[in-house]
């Protein structure tokens, strides 16, 4: 099912928590809502779930007008952040719930159940209670439950903050999983970039209730729309350098000389930041337009990171160990094409070539 | 009651949820039963009885009143009757409540210490919550009665002159003192046990390594640290203690053998539904007692405010 | 290891504290050892046991006092009264809990300071509105005002605001109405308070005395024990044999529960319920 949302505005009392927010989620796709804490994706999130209402805007599932409908008839699952399963009811009873509710009959309610909890590998603890079980397990029975009413869409809040960093990578891979095996368009609201990176088809990155880019998960690291997404988006986060633009190079504070960084459409004098994800720079002891001198090196893995002095800021670059350079000597430094960005200071929009 | 947890869920409203025609349904449908029941039975007899204080002359047959007034207050604080009810009744708190109290610290402390037989010491202690008074006001008349009284039996065994227990104003007044001691007991155990647990053991330990003997850890922490649930306690027992009456009437059929033991519910009842009914002076009566609640429950309040921490 | 001088304590500890129990449990034992005597045993103190289990005084007082109606009564009442208080407890718990209306917060508080209220401030109005219910001398009269408490519901909100909002709406997405959700979910779940409050409440019911005798002074036919024994001690005359019959009568059914419930009705009392 696709989800179009128009417009999408959200206050309690005088904040904003989502600003005019427009999008589309294509049918089948892992969506994710991506931010820092209080940018209004879980309002997000709980606004296509139907438990808060709208303040502006309109939600459509499909075709069909949704906005004004309330939780339980909007076909929807939704799996909380703390799991919200029924205490006293067993897995199976917990899964069983939703249909139990729907009326069907005992015998498919069972076997339905039995079949999701099979498709997230539940199906030897049926008949424990919630807290016989470890934090990944619980977090399977809630996905099952949330699935076997084969809901048009998923909902996932914050759904691998609760557990210990080894099962969040494993419940994460098996969330992609199961996602593709059930079809079901789904959303996910993640605080995490990493984790958003690594599982979903499409990011959605809000900060203060603003959507900032809505992109193929690709995209938002190879394109970023604005300093802040360029910032969020990616590990080691990207290098930035602050100066003034001048004739296709950056006057960068602290630094003596000016760095070719290209031709952009700017007026020279404005200031700028230069952002570079750290694979982007290139470091040679002879080739490179700029000389800048290695302020400190460290081994990671196979690489060497370096760290560049240029001027009052940093770049950061890797280098196989083979050819690292020494520290306090002098090196070349280009740059890339890809993975080089330069946006306005002042309001970090970006700027293109 | 002072251990439980503070629940604060304010709600927040939120201005684009719609006040649907549906809530105002489920609102009568569950709280609909409770409230009419309270409407009915607590809150209207509660107000009916303060306008009733301040009619003159009411008569309940004929509903009619001849104006409002402090008639009947004035009546009834200078009734030599109410007068001496409430000095019984104040003599049974200020005896009962203390002395439960003392006995009650004791066993709890050691209730708490002891490991073993805690079932059978605990059914025995705390039977008493679950039993009618009537019956076992019964059992009482009977330990202490003259004829085959197990009491005066082991007084006379002892070669001392049989005691009129219950037909004398002095003794009648001491047997109602340890029926209601006997009756308050484990309620105030429990209360006082609840309180022992909530020390942190730590203290014990620490007192413990710095040499201190049993009876100096009870002195100087037990009964320091549980002095905040003895207090409520104390007021908790003072309330009910403020309300005797079915203790006298079931031990004696009268306010005591020589109307001795006649208290502020006594009055009422009797204005009440005696043979001469003053319904006036009855609803003015049980104001006072009522004021005289309300005193010790915003004491009660505060010091269970300022012990929440 | 354990020295001789904390053997020595721990000697007198439960010394002290089984003498306490003795004389705590002496009413009991006195009441259920002189039901089996008979009256001339009773009155000479020949032995301190009866010779022989005499259930005589039991037949005697049974048939004499009525106590089969008034046994009937009292489980009526109790049952029923119960049943009628849970439901209603339960009901208002979750509407104070719940359910999002404006006022709901200072509505209940209150209610919880109306718990003040002694009795007896009420009983006046009360026995005239249950004359003009028409209820005066049926047996109605003893469960209809004491349906709804404020104090049960008090502790069920408690545990019910204790419960996490997303159980909720994970119900409510599921499809789950509110009663569904109360029934389904909540219920179950606050089994253990529920079991107190219906303990709590049975004692009260049982042992309900005052109200009873105002209300049954228009029918002895709605009499339940503890007033019907009173009622009976009166009518007998003074046989303590007969005396002690009944009141065990009385107080078995509600020690039975304690020897089973013990738990849970120490927990209810020490929050502040029962005989407070």
């Amino acid at each position: 099912m696709e989800v179009r949302i128009e417009d999408l505005v959200k206050r309690f009392g005088d904040v904003v928590a989502v600003n005019h927010v427009n999008a589309t989620f294509e049918s089948g796709k892992l969506i994710a809502l991506l931010g820092p804490s209080g940018c209004g994706k879980s309002t997000m999130l709980n606004m296509l779930s139907g438990i808060l209402p709208v303040s502006e805007g309109r939600i459509y599932f499909d075709d069909q007008d949704v906005t004004s409908l309330s939780p339980d008839k909007r076909e929807v699952g939704l799996v909380f952040q703390n799991y919200a399963l029924y205490p006293h009811m067993t897995v199976l009873q917990n899964i069983c719930f939703p249909l139990k509710i729907k009326r069907i009959p005992k015998k498919e309610r069972i076997e339905r159940a039995k079949e999701y909890a099979r498709m997230v590998h539940i199906d030897d603890y049926l008949d424990r209670l919630p807290k016989e079980l470890s934090g990944g397990q619980q977090q399977r029975v809630a996905i099952a439950r949330a699935l076997v009413k084969e809901p048009k869409l998923l909902l996932l809040d914050e759904p691998l903050s609760n557990l210990d960093a080894k099962l969040r990578v494993e419940m994460r891979e098996e969330i992609r999983r199961i996602q593709r095996e059930s079809g079901v368009t789904t959303v996910f609201v993640t605080h995490d970039q990493e984790e958003a990176t690594s599982i979903s088809d499409y990011i959605m990155l809000m900060k203060l209730g603003v959507m900032q880019q809505f992109a193929a998960t690709r995209n938002l690291y190879n394109d970023p729309a604005n300093l802040f997404v360029a910032d969020f988006i990616g590990n080691p986060t990207i290098n930035q350098l602050h100066g003034i633009y001048e004739e296709g190079s950056i006057r960068a504070d602290g630094f003596a000389k000016a760095i070719p960084i290209g031709n952009y459409k700017i007026e020279d004098g404005t200031r700028i930041v230069f952002a570079s994800r750290p694979e982007s720079v290139l470091v040679s002891k002879k080739s490179g337009e700029t000389e800048m001198e290695v302020e400190e090196t460290y081994i990671s893995g196979k690489d060497t990171l370096c760290v560049l002095n240029a001027g009052d800021g940093f770049l950061r670059a890797y280098v196989d160990n083979e050819d690292a350079p020494e520290e306090k000597t002098a090196v070349r430094v280009s740059f890339r094409k890809k993975g080089v960005f330069v946006f306005s200071e002042e309001s970090g929009e970006r700027y293109y070539e | 009651m002072n251990n439980e947890k503070k629940h604060r869920h304010p709600i927040r409203y939120d201005p684009d949820e719609k006040f649907e025609i549906s809530i105002l349904w489920k609102i009568l449908l569950f709280l609909g039963p409770f409230m009419a029941g309270i409407l009915l039975f607590t809150i209207y007899p509660f107000i009916n009885a303060f306008l009733m204080s301040f009619k003159e002359n009411y008569s309940i047959l004929r509903d009619t009143f001849s104006g409002w007034g402090l008639g009947n207050y004035r009546k009834v604080l200078n009734d030599p009757i109410f007068v001496s009810g409430l000095k019984t009744t104040v003599k049974y708190v200020v005896i009962v409540v203390p002395i439960s109290l003392a006995l009650s610290i004791v066993i709890a402390v050691l209730l708490n210490n002891a490991k073993r037989f805690k079932a059978i010491l605990q059914t025995a202690y705390f039977m008493p919550l679950v039993t009618s008074t009537a019956a076992i006001s019964l059992v009482f008349r009977f330990i202490f009665a003259n004829e085959g009284g197990l009491v005066n039996k082991i007084i006379t065994t002892l070669g001392q002159s049989q005691i009129n227990f219950l037909g004398t104003n002095k003794w009648s007044e001491i047997v109602l003192y340890i029926f209601g001691i006997w009756n308050i007991l484990p309620f105030t155990i429990i209360l006082l046990l609840a309180g022992l647990q909530n020390i942190d053991p730590q203290y014990y330990t620490a007192a413990r390594a710095d040499g201190a003997k049993t009876f100096d850890i009870f002195t100087n922490i037990t009964v320091p640290l549980l002095s905040p649930t003895i207090a409520l306690v104390a007021i908790v027992n003072s309330i009910s203690a403020f309300k005797i009456f079915d203790y006298v009437f079931q031990l004696y059929n009268k306010p005591g053998p020589g109307y001795n033991l006649y208290t502020i519910i006594y009055y009422i009842y009797e204005k009440f539904g005696g043979t001469k009914p003053q319904y006036g002076y009855a609803a003015a009566a049980s104001i006072v007692l009522f004021f005289i609640i309300a005193v010790f429950t915003l004491l009660q309040r505060v010091l269970q405010r300022k012990t929440d921490y | 290891m354990k020295n001789t001088s904390d053997k020595l304590k721990d000697f007198f500890q439960y010394l002290t504290l089984f003498t306490g129990a003795a004389i705590m449990f002496l009413p009991f034992f006195w009441m259920i050892n002189s039901s089996f005597k008979t009256e001339k045993e009773l009155l000479s103190f020949q032995s301190f046991f009866p010779k022989e289990l005499l259930f005589d005084n039991f037949r005697q007082a049974w048939e004499m006092g009525d106590f089969l109606k008034y046994f009937g009564n009292s489980v009526f009442v109790t049952v029923v009264c119960v049943a009628l208080t849970m439901f209603v407890t339960i009901l208002a718990a979750y509407g104070f809990s719940k359910l999002r209306f404006p006022g709901r917060d200072l509505i209940f508080t209150v209610l919880v300071s109306m718990m003040m209220i002694p009795y007896e401030m009420l009983m006046l109005t009360n026995y005239e509105t249950i004359r003009h219910l028409h209820l005066f001398g049926k047996i109605w009269s003893l469960i209809v005002p004491f349906t709804s408490s404020i104090f049960y519901t008090y502790i069920l909100r408690n545990f019910f605001l204790s419960v996490p909002d997303s159980l909720y709406q994970s119900a409510r997405i599921d499809g789950a109405s509110d009663w569904q959700y109360l029934w389904e979910v909540m219920v179950p779940m606050a089994k253990p308070s529920l079991v107190t409050i219906a303990l709590l409440d049975a004692i009260t019911c049982w042992n309900s005395f005052m109200w009873t005798m105002l209300m049954s002074s228009g029918n002895r036919n709605i009499r339940t024990l503890p007033f019907g024994l009173t009622a009976f001690t009166s009518e007998a005359g003074v046989h303590y044999n007969l005396w002690m019959a009944g009141a065990t009568i009385v107080v078995i059914p509600m020690i039975i529960l304690f020897l089973f419930c013990r738990k849970s009705i120490i927990t209810g009392v020490s929050r502040g319920g029962l005989k407070g």
